[in-house]
């Protein structure tokens, strides 16, 4: 019931905002006024995904679900930052968490997130000089890139293997026999960093 | 995606297979460079620049390799390909040139520059042969040639030019209410990124769009949101800069 009220007054508020604009080709200032307002009452929901694009001039991200649908996002400068000082910081293909509040079909962020990878049990992350030193010291080391294939073929780590996460997923169990003749050896993984 | 990979590994019996989180980006900052793979050097839409002297090239480059001499690297800046996205390889038997080649690049507004190092040896190493004879070479008047290979939705330099003639075409220009004041393309309507998804109606769905902003950016997301409200629509993946008397340039 409560929420139905809600929903009328928006309505309403949009239409007084557009009557006192008196021009219906200027919405955006309307939604931005209605969006301050509507952060108070409408509820927030949360997404995570991977910005495709990020234009930091018309303060929009594009956000690639996990179906690889599109979701876009408009953030302003009252949007809580989580983890960056400044909007500038995020970069394409990293992963974010966002709370927002859909307004008149679009979608503004209360707060942006910087996801922190979580490694999964069993594993340890090893830092850039322990890496080179382990490369210099210990020859038995089997170093992974887990990028797709163009780009290690662009440039990757002098020793490392192209086993691209696709590839080695899309194999399902399969995938454990390009691994099993590592099996006595340190592996290591990398990627393009935070994605 | 290589978290996920360790993960996998944990579960096939590998023992603490590790990560390293911080990747690439890290990695060449901590002055460690990348080496590209053989069947890039040998077929990528990529530049290859050989800074050898001329005696040396003469006797056996890799294929395909323009010549500049690290001597003259410094005044071949206009012999540079016209994009500055075009991916360069610099490559020498004195590897401590390719650090200084590649920051000069750098400086000149170059955003993908590569050294790679021990490359004649890598070439081989590989099962490649050189060539020899003269390398190409890149001038003022006849610089190095690159097209960007286009992706998803973009539209050609070349295109987009002959379509703002064009009256099936609508060019939307995404930039600022200011930008667009200073200086558009001919016939363009400004739609800020911003109020895309607002102004539909204004966007005739009869008509070819192009979007455009001023480095391909915005472009792109209002390429993505028009595609999506089923819009045959392209966006040009360029920077471009226009004046007030409708004169622009497109690089």
């Amino acid at each position: 019931m409560k929420k139905g009220v809600l929903k009328v007054g928006l309505v309403s508020l949009l239409a007084v905002n557009f009557l006192l604009l008196g021009n219906v080709l200027q919405p955006s200032e309307g939604f931005v006024f209605a969006a301050e307002t509507q952060k108070v009452h409408a509820e927030m929901q949360k997404i995570k995904g991977k910005i495709t694009n990020i234009s930091q001039k018309a303060k929009t991200i594009a956000l690639s679900k996990k179906n690889n649908s599109f979701f876009l996002l408009k953030f302003s400068d009252t949007t809580t930052l989580k983890g960056v000082k400044s909007a500038k910081e995020f970069k394409v293909g990293e992963a974010i968490i966002v709370h927002y509040t859909t307004v008149g079909g679009e979608n503004f962020a209360n707060s942006l997130e910087k996801a922190i990878v979580k490694l999964p049990t069993g594993v340890t992350e090893i830092k850039t000089d322990e890496l080179a030193q382990a490369i210099e010291s210990n020859k038995d080391l089997v170093i992974i890139d887990a990028r797709p294939s163009v780009k290690y073929g662009e440039g990757h780590i002098a020793s490392a293997l192209s086993i691209p996460f696709a590839k080695l997923s899309k194999m399902k169990d399969n995938g454990s026999q390009l691994l099993a003749k590592y099996k006595d050896r340190q592996l290591i993984f990398y990627c393009g960093g935070s994605t | 995606m290589s978290p996920k990979s360790a993960g996998l590994a944990v579960k096939w019996g590998h023992k603490n297979p590790r990560v390293y989180i911080e990747g690439l980006p890290a990695w060449k900052k901590y002055g460690k460079h990348t080496v590209p793979t053989a069947a890039h050097i040998a077929n990528g839409n990529i530049v290859i620049i050989d800074l050898r002297d001329n005696t040396k090239v003469e006797a056996g480059y890799i294929p395909r390799s323009y010549t500049i001499p690290m001597v003259e690297l410094e005044d071949a800046e206009d012999a540079f390909p016209q994009n500055l996205s075009a991916p360069i390889y610099f490559y020498s038997d004195n590897d401590a040139d390719l650090a200084p080649a590649r920051k000069m690049a750098q400086e000149w507004g170059y955003k993908n520059v590569n050294g790679f190092y021990d490359a004649i040896a890598m070439w081989k190493a590989a099962g490649n042969t050189l060539q020899k004879g003269p390398a190409l070479s890149a001038t003022d008047e006849t610089p190095i040639n690159w097209q960007k290979k286009l992706g998803s939705g973009e539209i050609s330099i070349g295109d987009f030019t002959k379509s703002l003639k064009s009256d099936l075409i609508y060019v939307v220009d995404a930039r600022t209410p200011e930008e667009f004041s200073s200086g558009h393309f001919p016939g363009s309507v400004s739609i800020p990124l911003e109020q895309m998804k607002t102004r539909l109606q204004e966007i005739p769905k009869d008509k070819f769009i192009v979007v455009h902003c001023k480095t391909g950016g915005r472009g792109e997301i209002g390429y993505r949101i028009l595609k999506e409200e089923g819009y045959a629509v392209k966006f040009l993946n360029a920077e471009c800069e226009c004046d007030l008397s409708g004169e622009f340039e497109i690089w």
